[in-house]
């Protein structure tokens, strides 16, 4: 393997053990994309219908399907990338798999830990924790976690953060 | 409505009295101040511009019909409702300090009560608007950590008042009552220290000017450009139009901008940065007159600013952020925390080395290193402008091309580390540091296109480094 495919956050930190999003999060998401395509489909039906014809209408929705699909391989694989990793004084969390992004929180600086799921999240008993810092708009995200392992982090990162206060 | 101004007159003396001053404040039980109203006045200064706007409409109204009937029947409803919402709303609007915190009742349909937590209280500035001026009042602008949003700020109050309030506001939060005290006597009477740096009017102008044009004439020329090259076309292809009627937004534009500089100008009027106890105090403005204190231990960030007009003239300009959420806001931001608008190398030096103490602006700029050669095509013409680098005691990061930032983050400041990587920078084994602060400046701790070993490296140091200065740090910040 050539030195450019090692992505960063394997080289470094090395020694850890990412714990991955639960399976279901891959779900999750392609129910989400699909309801969303859906509304959408149903928006544009009569517009597209009266604007394109029918066959316009079935190419329209032909491209929209092959775009669809090659979203789910994405999805598939991005849900994959998503890890998150507790260390000594920090935890950190990677995602994305085009765009890659590797946070660092320390525990010290820790403001607020939430924990919220929305309605397909639900149905599938997951929870996303959002950890927050003083750093306006610095939201870091844990999606697609089973509910004890979020309460779990949850209790984890406020104890940690609630030793060792850093603040501003 | 009398007796209630009344009232406020006759309210007792302020509380603070009754407490002493000094040490030991803190242990104090949390005193509280009774519900009290804003001034008067107020709903009338709240709908200062509405007020103008209906004025200005209706004598437009009656110039142009020589009719004034309708005019005065606008004049009239628009009055009396103005006069019964703004009674109402004065009526329902009140502070109080209960139990440590500062609550803020507003609105009539729709009741709102703020609550202001005073142990975090940042900050308090006393402000006075033209408007406000005119009538001797004043508006309390309160900062809290935590607050996601700028609160709104108390207005409005008599000047006294207001800062009868500040202080005893300040003494209820049990933090730095004696500085505060010391300073009180007040804004004009009380000179803290001989002043750090002070801005002269001509310059003020001069840079302000200056930094306004390029952008000015760019866009000018561009549309001017357009413009021409349109009326040239239109008129070659036979149809007749006038083009010259979209100059009307371009001007606007320009109007817009030239209103900018110029309230900045005004702003900045007669800025003075001077030393009181570990803070700095600002003092500034023509119209408004402002005085505010930035605490020295909060600084997050100081950056300095070279817009590409002032290179000759060797000017820079410093801006610092501070741990209080509420500059972040928008307002706040274009507000600007800035140390130093416009200042001589020397002198810029000086206030960026005051603001952080114990560094040394020369090892910022020394510590800075280029990205690799191989991102310079990513951005080519502030490749050699971009740099990053780990000074001793800080995060240094510079870019910009028409305006050169340079900013220093005290590790001890930093808050999380992010490393982000796109496609084309995988490709090409780069990705991007992020170094995240509390305050506006954050934006500019980004060090973009770093060799992808260096960057990894970087952030392991980043975060080695902000833990082991916070460690060292006393007492802690919260």
């Amino acid at each position: 393997m050539s030195r450019s495919a090692i992505p960063v956050w394997d080289r470094w930190p090395t020694e850890l053990d990412w714990r991955p999003m639960a399976a279901e999060l891959r779900t999750v998401r392609l129910l989400g994309m699909t309801v969303r395509l859906l509304i959408l489909a149903v928006v544009m039906l009569v517009p597209l219908v009266l604007w394109l014809g029918p066959v316009g209408v079935a190419i329209a929705f032909g491209v929209a399907a092959a775009l669809a699909a090659l979203r789910t391989w994405v999805i598939v694989r991005a849900v994959r990338a998503w890890g998150f990793a507790e260390r000594e004084k920090d935890l950190l969390v990677k995602h994305g798999l085009m765009f890659r992004e590797l946070s660092i929180v320390p525990y010290g600086r820790i403001q607020l830990v939430d924990l919220k799921a929305g309605p397909i999240e639900r149905a599938f008993g997951l929870t996303t924790v959002q950890i927050r810092t003083a750093a306006l708009g610095a939201v870091t995200e844990i999606p697609g976690l089973d509910p004890d392992v979020a309460q779990g982090l949850r209790d984890r990162l406020a104890a940690r953060a609630a030793e060792v206060r850093e603040g501003l | 409505m009398n007796d209630l101004e009344g009232e406020a007159e006759q309210r007792p003396a302020p509380t603070v009295a009754a407490y002493p001053l000094g040490p030991g404040l803190a242990s104090v039980a949390p005193v509280e101040i009774p519900k009290r109203r804003l001034h008067p006045l107020t709903p009338l200064l709240e709908s200062f511009r509405l007020l103008m706007v209906v004025v200005l409409a209706s004598s437009w109204q009656m110039y142009i019909q020589e009719n004034g009937r309708i005019a005065l029947v606008i004049v009239i409803l628009a009055g009396g409702f103005g006069a019964v919402s703004g009674l109402l709303s004065w009526l329902f609007t009140g502070y109080r300090v209960v139990g440590g915190e500062l609550q803020i009742a507003e609105g009539v349909l729709i009741r709102k009560s703020r609550t202001l937590p005073l142990e975090r209280l940042q900050g308090i500035e006393v402000a006075q608007p033209l408007r406000a001026r005119l009538f001797g009042l004043a508006q309390l602008r309160i900062e809290v950590a935590g607050a996601s949003e700028t609160e709104a700020p108390l207005s409005y109050l008599r000047i006294g008042e207001a800062r009868e309030l500040r202080e005893e506001l300040l003494a209820i939060a049990g933090r730095g009552a004696r500085a505060e005290a010391g300073e009180a006597e007040d804004d004009e009477a009380a000179e803290p220290g001989p002043p750090i740096a002070h801005v002269p009017t001509k310059r003020l102008i001069i840079g302000s000017a200056l930094e306004a044009l390029p952008a000015n004439v760019l866009v000018f020329g561009i549309i001017f450009a357009v413009m021409v090259g349109g009326n040239a076309a239109l008129q070659a292809s036979g149809v007749e139009t006038e083009v010259w009627i979209a100059a009307a937004p371009i001007l606007f534009g320009l109007a817009s901008s030239l209103i900018q500089t110029i309230s900045s100008i005004l702003r900045d009027w007669n800025f003075t940065l001077s030393r009181a106890d570990g803070r700095l105090r600002v003092e500034r403005g023509l119209t408004e007159k402002s005085s505010n204190i930035v605490p020295l231990q909060r600084v997050t960030a100081v950056s300095m600013d070279l817009p590409v007009m002032w290179r000759p003239k060797r000017w820079r300009r410093v801006q610092v952020s501070t741990a209080s959420l509420a500059q972040q806001s928008a307002e706040a931001m274009l507000r600007g925390n800035g140390l130093l608008p416009v200042g001589t190398v020397d002198e810029a030096v000086r206030v960026a080395e005051t603001a952080l103490p114990g560094i040394a602006w020369s090892e910022v700029e020394s510590v800075l290193t280029r990205p690799p050669r191989r991102a310079r095509w990513r951005t080519p013409l502030s490749w050699r402008v971009r740099g990053a680098g780990l000074g001793g005691a800080f995060f240094a990061v510079r870019s910009g091309l028409l305006k050169t930032t340079t900013v220093a983050v005290p590790y001890a400041r930093i808050q999380q580390v992010q490393v982000k990587q796109g496609p084309l920078q995988r490709l090409q084994r780069l990705a991007t540091v992020r170094a995240r602060t509390v305050g506006s400046l954050e934006q500019n701790a980004v060090a973009v296109h770093r060799d992808e070993a260096e960057a990894v490296a970087l952030a392991a140091e980043l975060r080695a480094r902000a833990d082991a200065a916070a460690a060292a740090e006393e007492p802690r910040l919260s």
